[in-house]
């Protein structure tokens, strides 16, 4: 027979990419199954970890895991491209966003203020008026051609980054128009590229010698961009096998994944599969746990945008569910107790919390996925 | 909902008005003629296959709501090489396309499906103007 089976982490966004990585760095044999990306390719940008008040709430005891993820966060920074810090960031839309961990390209010291030239480029028409308004604003005749129109910032980046000569037209607008301006930094919108996008900034900065950074991006972001193809390449350099296939069931006795026909036997499980957005949870007829039925913690009647508009802010029912978690992610059943010793979850898909309201749900992923991890590689001996 | 929204075009207007009367003198009939009017779906077919609002059979409706789970997150728009005014992909395309079937080009690269590798929601982008040339 052949060795036995490998820990299945199903989803591919920031909470499954995490504990596949912890895994694989622990010697555990994982592979990803995912149908399509995570929602961290939504992501805006700015980082909480989390304290340990939000984290508690969701899974008892949370809270010692939190400087150990904290640490391995740190550890990680290389391979998602983050910087840790005290930031206040200001987004496109002007809102200054506090954060921990912050894109590499963003996490420039922000000076609000006069002499903070902060970019518009023009021929894609829509000058962000509340981020104009973080400094003295400087009109850019760029990017050329007749397309450019209406097309965002996420768009630009991945174009930079396909074809970095491009920048070249950047810079020689962006010297044409600080001629006459006098500025201590620049801060432009996300446009400078995906997996290079740190790399094209300091360019900038050496051509112009003025501190360079870009703002967070709102939807659809380019650091969500950054996130999702930091997140790939992180499974690829740490060996991890992405594979692209439908879940279709998770079976407990034994504990396995059903994709088709096929049952694959799995030593462990971790459900990685976000909430409503990337189908970790189905909302028709009723809101529930579509893979294994699993029992939530938050019980939801109906369709979460109806129940939302009923019970008024977003800490009602719907956005707070989820499967139920012990201390060592182990999804819960009703009464508290594991439903399976092999069956773990995190990220969105743990309920008890409501990620709309606290602090961050990309720390409380990686927190919950590196915890997850942890407990695999503890119940696998390693 | 995407019925309901989008630009009030003169023949969307004038679609509504038809479905509001049919609707109408329909339960008018009823009303003062004590029977069931059966032949609904004929006449329902007659006027409305030209407009595009057909039925949809059970396959039909599991694409729409596939379609509809887009959350306009545009993450889409950002992978794709078309310029924006041929760019059929994004699904509130689809209310804007219902108008304008026959102007969709068939403009994507034959292996390209990098708007549907990046859909957080899974929609099943490519299938969009195929789709709407079938209705
Ligand atoms: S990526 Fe998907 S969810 Fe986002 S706008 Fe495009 S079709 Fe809609
Ligand atoms: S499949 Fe078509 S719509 Fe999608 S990214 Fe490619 S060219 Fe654009």
């Amino acid at each position: 027979m052949s060795a036995c089976p490998p820990v299945f982490v199903l989803g591919a966004g920031l909470a499954g990419t995490v504990a596949a990585c912890r895994l694989a760095a622990r010697g555990v044999p994982v592979r990803v199954i995912a149908d399509r990306p995570g929602a961290s390719a939504l992501h805006g940008g700015g980082w909480l970890l989390g304290a340990a008040g939000p984290l508690d709430a969701a899974w008892p005891g949370a809270a010692r895991h939190l400087d150990a993820a904290t640490a391995f966060a740190r550890a990680g920074l290389e391979a998602l491209d983050l910087r840790a810090g005290t930031f206040v960031l200001p987004d496109v839309e002007g809102a200054r966003r506090p954060c921990e961990l912050a894109p590499a390209s963003h996490a420039v010291v922000a000076t609000f203020g006069p002499r903070l030239g902060v970019i518009d480029l023009v021929p894609l028409g829509h000058p962000f008026a509340g981020m104009q308004a973080a400094g003295t604003p400087i009109a850019v005749d760029w990017p050329p051609g007749p397309d450019a129109f209406g097309r965002s910032f996420a768009y630009v980046s991945q174009r930079i980054e396909a074809e970095p000569a491009l920048l070249d037209g950047l810079l020689a607008a962006l010297r044409a128009a600080l001629a006459g301006h006098p500025v201590d930094a620049l801060l432009l919108p996300p446009v400078l590229g995906v997996l290079r996008a740190e790399a094209h900034r300091r360019r900038l900065v050496e051509a112009l010698g003025v501190p360079v950074g870009e703002a967070l991006d709102v939807l659809p972001s380019a650091p969500g961009l950054r996130l999702h193809a930091a997140l790939s390449a992180w499974r690829v350099a740490a060996g991890v096998e992405t594979e692209t296939a439908r879940v279709t069931a998770i079976e407990l006795s034994p504990l396995g994944v059903r994709i088709g026909d096929a049952l694959r036997p799995a030593s462990a499980v971790v459900l990685a599969t976000g909430r409503y957005l990337t189908g970790g949870l189905s909302m028709h007829p009723t809101v529930a746990e579509p893979l294994a039925g699993l029992p939530l913690a938050v019980p939801v009647a109906t369709n979460p945008l109806t129940e939302a508009r009923r019970e008024g802010p977003y800490d009602a029912g719907p956005f707070a569910t989820g499967v139920r978690v012990d201390a060592a992610m182990r999804v819960c059943g009703a009464d508290g107790r594991p439903v399976h010793d092999g069956l773990y979850a995190a990220g969105d898909v743990v309920g008890g919390l409501d990620t709309l309201t606290s602090r961050c749900a990309s720390g409380l992923a990686l927190v919950g996925g590196y915890a997850a991890a942890e407990a695999v590689a503890a119940q696998e001996g390693r | 909902m995407g019925m309901f929204s989008g630009p009030w075009t003169w023949r969307r207007v004038k679609s509504f008005s038809y479905l509001a009367l049919a609707f109408n003198t329909r339960q008018l009939r009823r009303l003062f003629l004590g029977r069931r009017d059966d032949g609904g779906l004929s006449r329902f077919l007659e006027n409305f296959s030209a407009e595009g609002m057909t039925p949809l059979d059970a396959a039909q409706t599991e694409h729409v709501l596939a379609l509809t789970r887009c959350t306009y997150c545009g993450l889409c728009e950002t992978v794709c090489p078309l310029p924006l005014d041929r760019w059929p992909a994004f699904a509130r395309a689809l209310e804007h396309s219902r108008h304008a079937a026959a102007d969709l080009p068939p403009s994507c690269p034959p292996e390209c499906r990098q708007c549907e590798a990046i859909c957080p929601t899974g929609v099943p982008l490519r299938e969009i103007p195929a789709f709407v040339r079938r209705q």
